[in-house]
């Protein structure tokens, strides 16, 4: 009896503390009434140098560094440090103004020659950049920047220029560049740790005008459940990249919740190995898969891809066969296969199984599941195989039949990225076999014109080649989804880049 | 003490016939499997359980009954084939140990000695990722540490009984030591290594099904019980069925067989 007596106290003690851990008090809620906006963030780097690798789309984030030019709601490149930037006809002579007051955290004014030392210190730091060393530039004022890019037209300068690496820092006074860079952004960093959570206090020198917040922490979260447990307890106020599970629930709460769903440019696509599949075969995977289908599964998150590019977009109109599995098969019967006894197609004995690769992220193994039931409904067979790093392992090798994979097709308002990414002879991502002349002839000349319209013009044309020959398959393009608590608002909700947060007008609400 | 004896083996034939029950079902699997474990519906995304879906379905509107059934065979049947060749390396390793001592011995119980230095699941955990996905990289990173136990055990009882009298016996008819070895050592020893095989069968399958959860384990859409709650937990708040499912099925598996191998072990003890 006493032992049970005693097993009993033992349950009770052990109920009484889970009930104490449990308690709202001890669960980190934020203060009430204060003026810091706390939030998630995705992904934590090593360093807040802005100009180097991708960290400058997260001192973007942070509201620490700006560029001469942000996109706006409309993806449209617009003035920021800089007022304007203008060409000459020929598109090899850039003349950017400056705004009147850009000073830097400290008060020290941004003048022409501190832009130009960014922008060579860019080109030395960051291999994507490096071009930008062989250009010359002219300071002829204080507020002038003219820059020389040689016999080399550069008709996206502009666009390139409002990319958050982009981003203007104090040369001269920063000491350290990776924890304390001196940026002209409404918010200074108060503590940084490497890889890990970030606060930043408001910048009472901005040169914008007064900012909205007194600071903001950006707490490391790489899971969507920590994401949707600390919303939900109140720890943070908003973040974007909402999974579909986590934006159903918030949906179901509106008057608790806002939820902002703007479309989005990380594009979810997958390469057809020209070196393995016949051209039947892939015209056939094409046909057969459905990428409204799979949006569905995706609810919210992603919206079917029309193009690599939302389909607002003069570069995005071009036409994709859509979904036709019959078409598919006779096309797989007129090139000699035949259906086997397991309803598999076959050519000389040998069934048709295909290796998908991908990458568990960005929702890609749903979409290896879902193509792997559309093409085995129609009579394709096929495995996966899943990779933690896709660069060095199947995007390396080319050792695929279907490859999957996720970027961002569209960073700066203009086609060239994407294509010169995916299409032009020997890009990075075009290691399955695509060749075509006229295609490449295309491109260079993307490369030098200047009208956006033209250049509109040839990116469809480039995009048509790619999609007759049965190179790739656009499957969706992820939405930019945010959410926030009520009276929140601010954090590039309605932007469809991933690397704009905060910014002067944030605000709680309070 | 006869009565004491029979209750054990009341009890373990019980649990036997528990064990057995899951070893028919995940058999058994694909016939009563209600629906395809792998068809996926966009109208039936994320469904509570229903007289059609009794355990509901999942993210990609798949029956989560059907996989958890055909997810039995996946990790009830890598568990079994783990443990048996763990089993047959083991002891195989531990006889050879025991019965000719020396540098083989040596060499190879420092080995065991190493391999047991470090948590199983944590040398499970860096082999699986080295190997990279897929079911066959999950048992062999298990298999790495587990034949250990295995081989100490058969060592310690065949250096038991190679000096006992029918052990001389053998060696002066001229019988050769592999005789020996597989005619009179290894029929004395099986009993003990056996009942430990038991014991094993419950951790190992928390090994597999922790390994799918961490997702170095099954490829998807291959159904097993760890990568289904890894898959589930994501929308748990909204779909609680999906996770709840493969984990009381894991729960359940794991007892049953934990169970059976204490239950064999006091029945045996208690001679």
């Amino acid at each position: 009896m006493k032992k049970r007596l005693f097993a009993l106290f033992l349950v009770i003690c052990m109920l009484a503390g889970m009930t104490a851990c449990g308690s709202k008090d001890d669960g980190g809620e934020a203060p009430a009434g204060d003026n810091i906006l706390r939030t998630a963030a995705s992904f934590a780097y090593p360093s807040l140098d802005v100009h180097k690798e991708y960290y400058g789309w997260y001192t973007s984030i942070y509201g620490l560094s700006e560029s001469l030019f942000r996109f706006d709601e409309n993806a449209k490149s617009v003035p920021c440090l800089a007022e304007d930037a203008v060409t000459d006809e020929v598109g090899t002579t850039w003349t950017i103004t400056l705004k009147d007051g850009v000073t830097f955290s400290n008060g020290d004014p941004l003048t022409a020659d501190m832009v130009i030392r960014n922008l060579q210190r860019i080109a030395e730091v960051n291999s994507r950049f490096a071009y930008f060393g062989d250009y010359t530039y002219e300071a002829p004022d204080e507020k002038t920047i003219i820059i020389h890019t040689g016999d080399k037209v550069y008709p996206m300068l502009r666009n390139d220029l409002t990319s958050p690496e982009f981003g203007m820092m104090d040369l001269d006074a920063t000491t350290d560049f990776d924890k304390n860079p001196i940026c002209t952004g409404p918010f200074v960093i108060k503590e940084f740790n490497p890889e890990g959570d970030v606060e930043v206090a408001r910048n009472d020198n901005y040169w914008g005008g007064a900012v909205k917040l007194d600071g903001a922490i950006f707490y490391y979260m790489q899971e969507d459940d920590p994401k949707l447990l600390a919303m939900q307890s109140g720890e943070i106020d908003c973040y974007n990249s909402v999974s579909s599970a986590a934006l159903e629930i918030y949906q179901k709460e509106p008057d608790k919740y806002n939820v902002e769903v703007v479309a989005g440019t990380r594009l979810q696509f997958y390469i057809l190995n020209e070196n393995r599949l016949d051209p039947s075969v892939r015209e056939a995977i094409n046909l057969i898969v459905d990428k409204d289908a799979i949006a569905e599964y995706l609810k919210g998150t992603v919206s079917p891809a029309t193009s690599p590019f939302p389909a607002s977009a003069a570069y995005s109109q071009v036409t994709i066969p859509g979904v036709d599995v019959a078409k598919a098969k006779e096309l797989l019967e007129a090139d000699g296969y035949a259906l086997n006894a397991d309803g598999i197609y076959e050519k000389d004995g040998k069934p048709l199984k295909l290796n998908i690769c991908y990458y568990a992220a960005r929702s890609l193994d749903t979409d290896a599941i879902l193509i792997q039931e559309q093409l085995k409904a129609a009579g394709i067979d096929s495995y996966l195989t899943v990779e933690e790093d896709p660069d060095s392992t199947y995007i390396a090798t080319a050792d695929f039949d279907i490859a999957l994979y996720c970027m961002i097709s569209d960073k700066c308002g203009d086609p060239q990225y994407f294509i010169d990414s995916t299409l032009a002879d020997g890009a990075y991502y075009n290691v399955a076999g695509f060749k075509s002349d006229e295609c490449q002839a295309l491109i260079e000349q993307l490369r030098v014109e200047t009208d956006p319209a033209k250049r509109a013009e040839l990116a469809n044309q480039i995009l048509q080649i790619a999609i007759d020959d049965n190179a790739f398959g656009y499957v969706g393009l992820f939405n930019h989804t945010t959410v926030l608590r009520p009276g929140v608002s601010g954090f590039a909700e309605k932007i469809p880049f991933d690397f704009y947060g905060i910014d002067a007008n944030t605000t709680k609400g309070n | 003490m006869k009565k004491r004896k029979k209750q054990l083996r009341n009890r373990m034939i019980i649990a036997a016939a528990f064990a057995l029950l899951l070893v028919l079902i995940a058999i058994l699997a694909p016939v009563i499997a209600p629906n395809d474990p792998y068809k996926t519906s966009a109208a039936l995304i994320r469904k509570a359980p229903s007289a059609a879906y009794l355990f509901g379905t999942d993210n990609l509107g798949r029956c989560v009954l059907s996989r958890v059934l055909i997810g039995a065979r996946t990790t009830i049947a890598s568990t079994f084939f783990l443990v048996a060749i763990s089993f047959a390396v083991g002891i195989l390793i531990g006889m050879m140990c025991g019965y000719f001592g020396g540098i083989i011995d040596g060499l190879l119980m420092r080995l065991a000695d190493l391999m047991l230095a470090f948590p199983q699941m944590v040398v499970a955990i860096a082999v699986a990722g080295i190997l990279g996905g897929g079911l066959g990289g999950a048992m062999l990173a298990l298999g790495i540490t587990m034949w250990t136990s295995f081989a100490r055990l058969a060592r310690s009882h065949t250096l038991a009984i190679k000096n006992e009298p029918y052990i001389m016996a053998a060696k002066l008819q001229g019988k050769n030591s592999f005789q020996i070895l597989f005619t009179h050592i290894f029929p004395n020893i099986l009993e003990p290594v056996l009942v430990n095989a038991l014991t094993q069968i419950g951790t190992t399958m928390i090994g597999i099904s922790g390994l799918s959860f961490l997702g170095l384990g099954v490829v998807a859409p291959q159904a097993e019980w760890g990568s289904m709650i890894s898959e589930a937990r994501a929308y748990i708040q909204i779909a609680p069925w999906a996770v709840l499912f493969p984990a009381a099925a894991t729960v359940l598996t794991i007892t049953v067989f934990n169970y059976l191998g204490d239950a064999v072990m006091e029945y045996r003890d208690a001679d």
